[in-house]
């Protein structure tokens, strides 16, 4: 199971996603939840760059990262837009400070 | 060159109205900045033309579709079959009544944005069902999500809703995250992001990749749980369906769980989980989601004062329903539990957008959260919304006449007919399900039609909401009285499995 690149890279992005998975439960503070999820999108990426050179093209993981980048940065860019706004009515950016909903 | 060229005009063409939702949105997303001043105020009234376009858009998209014929393609980047014809059936018919609920709750100002984040929901659902790729399956999932975090802040601005859309954007993003991981590893075995192509290679045997498959499904199944809101990642409903408006609600109930169920049909498809030894795992899995879903939806509603939450946990138990229809689907039954699925997804779909429609209708500006003894005496005040309120609420417990009772029937005989042990225990707790619901449906239309001192009396009713309310309770009765068009196309979706 060790030696070979591929396996290596396959351990790496799960690894990746430990880690994001586990910031996204300990972290309460929204951006630090941001990054955990990018973390596991970039986990993500690293496996489709992997299994992309064991495909028929040759391509289609690399294109598939693109995408992923791509699609990363507009959550980010609303994700923050968001924060922005909750940080100006709470004042703090922890996701469960808020107190409005409970039932 | 020109080959690969000639293949991207045909792919075009396969999803034609979806491109005309798009172009829609577009305008909508170019135009509305230039008017609004700099005090962020517009013109009173922009939010009825803004209504009229998105009306324009969406019934234009489904002429569009209409006149398409049926077609088989199931090569190159869309799949075309059945499934994409009923699903667009559904996203235009609950289009339609959407965008006519979400009239008149949004602002002048930011009238525009809100129809477009609707009508690219409304395509990114159409382009879930057509995705016959890793990649476009999952853009076409964002293209729901995305939208969904504006249009659950934009119609009402409070703090309420600020921590509604922050919940919910965490919770999406990470099921997002944990699906692409599993779609990473699916592509990984497959080695085609192409999914007709990862069904052919698993179809040739797994050999030692059976573990990865296995984890992929169990993320994406995860991932996709939070959409349907199965239990265990149900916990963000009911405080998102408190926060955010009304309207806003009334499309969470409906449309992440069309694209749900229609994602994860595809990827049940892809590895042949309806024939493989994969799939008994998966199916016991999706059967315990659905026994969980189904009692913690119920028991958790019956104890709502908050008529918001109790329709979060009611949409909870429905997709309860749904999951177990979906651990039932055997190829080539003659009552097959996918046909019965989605006829229960267009009478669910129509009911719950119905009730919220009605609580757009009556609502008041000035108390945005409203509980069920608001209700009290609404038939004496508005005599036609606690009517329709009343037909709708029928169709979730599944009393007939209406479509609920037929969409509950489908199900049961679905489950009892499916043959193995666990078809007749799924068909027994639904039952049972379906009358513990009974219990606060009915209570919400005695408080309507019993108890004196109207609460809502005073307020003017918003005329576009009231008539998607009654849109809905005429498909939802016309369908008791004819299901045979819509049952046909549904069992005809069923054929796909195998």
């Amino acid at each position: 199971m060790t030696g070979d690149p591929l396996s290596i890279l396959v351990w790496l992005s799960a690894i990746f996603f430990l880690c994001g998975f586990l910031c996204m439960i300990v972290k309460r503070n929204v951006i630090g939840m941001l990054i955990g999820v990018e973390l596991i999108l970039n986990a993500a990426n690293i496996n489709f760059v992997a299994f992309g050179q064991l495909s028929r093209l040759g391509i289609d993981g690399q294109i598939a990262t693109l995408f992923v980048i791509v699609l990363a940065a507009a959550e980010a860019a609303v994700a923050l837009a968001i924060t922005l706004v909750f940080y100006n009515s709470h004042s703090t950016i922890d996701a469960d400070r808020g107190e409005s909903l409970r039932g | 060159m020109d080959a690969a060229l000639q293949a991207i005009n045909g792919a075009i063409q396969l999803i034609v109205p979806e491109v005309i939702l798009i172009a829609t949105v577009c305008v909508a997303f170019a135009i509305s900045p230039f008017l609004v001043n700099d005090r962020g105020q517009s013109n009173p009234g922009l939010r009825n033309r803004w209504g009229v376009i998105a009306l324009f858009g969406v019934l234009s998209a489904a002429l569009v579709w209409w006149n398409t014929p049926h077609t088989t393609v199931t090569n190159g980047p869309f799949r075309i079959d059945e499934l994409v014809w009923y699903t667009r059936l559904l996203t235009f018919g609950i289009g339609t009544v959407l965008v006519l609920v979400l009239w008149g709750q949004v602002e002048d100002s930011v009238s525009g944005e809100c129809m477009a984040c609707l009508l690219s929901i409304l395509a990114g659902a159409n382009l879930v069902a057509a995705a016959n790729d890793l990649i476009s399956l999952f853009l076409a999932l964002e293209l729901v999500s995305i939208p969904t975090y504006v249009l659950l802040y934009l119609p009402r601005r409070d703090n309420a809703s600020r921590e509604a859309t922050i919940k919910y954007f965490l919770l999406s993003i990470f099921s997002s995250g944990l699906m692409l991981f599993g779609m990473a590893y699916l592509f990984g075995v497959g080695g085609t992001t192409n999914l007709v192509g990862i069904q052919a290679k698993l179809a040739s045997g797994l050999g030692d990749a059976a573990p990865l498959v296995i984890v992929a499904l169990g993320m994406i199944i995860a991932g996709l749980g939070f959409r349907i809101t199965a239990v265990p990642f149900h916990f963000y409903a009911p405080d998102v369906f408190q926060g955010t408006a009304p309207a806003a609600a009334g499309m969470l109930s409906i449309m992440p769980k069309i694209v749900g169920l229609v994602a994860l049909f595809r990827i049940a498809q892809t590895v042949s989980w309806f024939t493989s030894s994969i799939g008994s795992t998966s199916i016991a899995t999706v059967a315990g989601l659905a026994v969980i879903t189904m009692f913690v939806g119920n028991l958790l509603a019956l104890r709502q004062r908050n008529i918001a939450r109790m329709m979060a946990y009611s949409s909870i138990a429905h997709a309860g329903y749904m999951l177990a229809g979906f651990a039932v689907i055997v190829p080539g039954a003659l009552a097959n539990g996918w046909g019965a699925v989605l006829f229960y997804l267009t009478t669910y779909g129509f009911a719950t957008v119905g009730v919220f429609g009605i609580l757009v209708a009556v609502s008041d500006s000035r108390k945005p959260s409203m509980t069920i003894d608001d209700f009290a005496g609404l038939s004496k005040s508005h005599p036609v919304a606690a009517l329709l309120m009343a037909i709708v609420l029928f169709g979730l417990t599944g009393l007939p006449p209406t479509a609920g009772f037929l969409g509950k029937l489908s199900l049961f005989i679905a489950a009892w007919s499916q043959g193995t042990e666990l078809g007749p225990w799924l068909a027994i707790l639904m039952a049972l399900n379906a009358a513990i619901s009974a219990w606060y449906y009915l209570r919400l239309i005695a408080t309507m039609y019993l108890q004196p001192n109207s609460q809502l009396g005073s307020s003017q009713l918003q005329v576009p909401a009231l008539v998607g309310s009654a849109l809905c309770a005429v498909v939802t009765l016309a369908t008791f009285v004819a299901p045979q068009w819509i049952w046909r196309m549904a069992e005809s979706v069923g054929k796909l499995v195998g």
